[in-house]
């Protein structure tokens, strides 16, 4: 069959499935099942399963149930709270800390990670009810939610930088991992910078809370209340500390993390049978109902493989010849609107060898392309209507609809967009520092 | 009493009690990255087993969640039409959906047992230090969508009634 026809038949199948409103699994297992037996009859059955058995047992995707577990026992022995009480004193009079908050929370947990789905159910089981609790705008607080936890595959340490970097000829992966800190520093203060405008010009989407003028607290206030929090930092250690150190992969640093989530609910006193049994269901649940996505869904992009859709795709936009800037546009919107349908994993894999070549031709420097391309990634797996984060975050919180995730995303979505304009005008933003390591 | 009033209950404990194992083996999977981390450090003694295991488990997690997902209605879906219907066609929408993902579930199911049935009959095992016949975690496909197959279709039964 050819490509074009395939890959046009399937997305009018996929869309028309996912928006009947099927399981999405159900959506993908049935595009999958069928594609497989019209392109390689029953034989080709095997694929679909192999296909399940691999994502499933896949190491990197082990940290998901993991991290899901460290949020569930955090927010149930209320370390959450105590951080979300820390912050307010030392912040108390800005409007809309919450937010400012979660931007924070959001990307110290991206950091840890390197996954934007753990990160999202993280946020959105534990940091989201509280805001949505206090009175914060729903479709703020996803934006706040979604946003920082995109920040997660490019801020360092990330899997996808480590796989790039493995894949790519001729590259620094240390290189390519600290160049991240300059987008991620860039993206979160425009995260930051957009809520408080949002909040500035309504201030409705601050709870009356933040409205009451306060006086500040005293030094002796503020040392309690960092304090209060200080347990916290044990978990962002367990994980970030080892990671960094290089002493342990990232599953195992989630299972540490997991380890300091209980100390700290023990420090608190709310470390009970009954919560750890469910924050365990909580977090089984969540991470099945996540996980059997990706893997229901990881065959698509193999079949696109398959039937040359992904490769005459890209060699259709290589092959147009265009300027570098022009190129450079086409290059990013390829992965920018695969990435919405396939997981970015099986993207990257095909992509780079035919991604290489053009580089080469048109002379771009590899460190800043291949980061602009992750962040591009990133941005294609938070856009409505299929981002796979999205559905990681309507997973995680029950009190928020598909409209007001979609609405939280667009403004993701374009600030992602803005930023990696800006990285396009001024490279030296992700260049400066992987230079200072030569 | 109808027929499935008088299944559900002993399906429903099936469910949960799967959910329970789920749930130890996400705390085996914790313990395991702990045990390797102290192995390697802390007694300087390095082991193979908790890279090769941690797979196994990770798949049970999954696997045997998923039944209890269905049997809450938490699995993720674009409800934007349904939700936008009267409730009858809700209703109607909505047992055609748990028939259908019925129909997915023990069709996959079913494709994962022939897969696990070869791997028995060929002997194929797992890569890694430590193999093990594969059909050892793959086996967990089909109990899971077999599970969860039967979830939906009482879901849509009960709807019916």
């Amino acid at each position: 069959m050819d490509w074009a026809v395939f890959l046009t038949l399937a997305l009018c199948v996929l869309v028309a499935l996912l928006f009947s409103g099927a399981p999405v699994f159900i959506a993908f297992l049935i595009l999958n099942a069928g594609a497989v037996l019209v392109l390689f009859g029953e034989r080709g059955f095997g694929l679909l399963a192999n296909s399940i058995y691999t994502t499933t047992t896949t190491s990197g995707l082990m940290t998901i149930p993991l991290f899901v577990l460290v949020g569930e026992l955090l927010f149930r022995s209320g370390s959450i709270e105590r951080l979300q009480s820390a912050i307010d004193a030392l912040v108390g009079r800005v409007r809309g800390r919450s937010y400012l908050l979660v931007v924070a929370l959001s990307t110290v947990f991206g950091a840890l990670s390197g996954s934007a789905i753990a990160v999202t159910a993280v946020l959105g089981r534990s940091v989201l009810p509280n805001m949505l609790r206090q009175g914060y705008d729903k479709r703020l607080s996803t934006t706040t939610i979604l946003g920082g936890a995109s920040l997660s595959p490019i801020i360092p340490p990330s899997l996808v930088v480590v796989i790039v970097g493995s894949l790519v000829t001729n590259i620094s992966i240390a290189g390519l991992l600290v160049a991240g800190i300059g987008p991620g520093i860039l993206i979160a203060a425009m995260l930051t910078l957009y809520c408080i405008v949002r909040v500035a010009r309504d201030p409705t989407l601050a709870p009356a809370t933040d409205r009451i003028e306060m006086t500040g607290p005293g030094i002796g206030e503020k040392v309690r209340a960092v304090l209060g929090g200080a347990p916290f930092l044990l978990v962002i250690l367990a994980i970030t500390g080892f990671i960094l150190l290089g002493i342990t992969t990232p599953s195992e640093s989630a299972a540490t993390g997991v380890a300091g989530a209980l100390i700290v609910a023990l420090i608190y006193r709310q470390l009970t049978a009954k919560v750890a049994f469910e924050a365990l269901h909580s977090a089984v649940r969540i991470s099945a109902s996540i996980l059997i996505i990706v893997a229901s869904s990881q065959l698509f992009g193999q079949l696109l493989s398959l039937t040359g859709a992904t490769r005459g795709l890209v060699t259709s936009v290589t092959a147009l010849g265009l300027d570098p800037t022009l190129m450079i546009v086409l290059l990013m919107l390829v992965p920018l609107i695969l990435c919405m349908f396939i997981d970015q994993l099986a993207f990257l894999v095909l992509a780079i060898p035919l991604y290489e070549p053009v580089l080469k031709s048109y002379d771009y420097d590899p460190i800043w392309f291949w980061t602009l391309f992750i962040i591009n990634l990133t941005v294609g797996s938070v856009s409505p209507p299929f981002g796979y984060t999205l559905f990681a975050l309507k997973g995680a919180s029950d009190k928020l609809t598909i409209p007001d995730i979609y609405a939280g995303a667009w403004p993701v979505v374009i600030i992602f967009i803005l930023a990696m304009a800006v990285m396009f005008a001024v490279p030296d933003i992700i260049t400066t520092i992987p230079e200072l390591l030569e | 009493m109808r027929a499935i009033d008088l299944v559900k209950p002993t399906l429903d404990g099936v469910t949960r009690l799967a959910a329970l194992i789920s749930l130890l083996m996400l705390a085996a999977m914790v313990g395991t990255y702990l045990f390797e981390v102290l192995a390697r450090y802390a007694f300087n003694q390095p082991r193979q087993w908790p890279s090769n295991v941690a797979p196994g488990l990770f798949c049970a997690a999954i696997f045997l969640a998923l039944p209890e997902v269905a049997r809450r209605g938490e699995h993720i879906a674009i409800d934007l039409i349904p939700h936008a219907l009267p409730p009858r066609g809700r209703r109607i929408a909505g047992r055609v959906l748990m028939l259908v993902s019925a129909i997915v579930c023990v069709v996959v199911g079913y494709v994962c047992a022939v897969e696990v049935s070869k791997q028995i009959a060929q002997g194929i095992t797992t890569f890694g230090s430590l193999p093990y016949p594969k059909w050892w975690v793959s086996i967990l496909l089909p109990i899971g969508f077999g599970l969860t197959a039967l979830q939906f279709l009482a879901s849509a039964l009960r709807a019916v009634d």
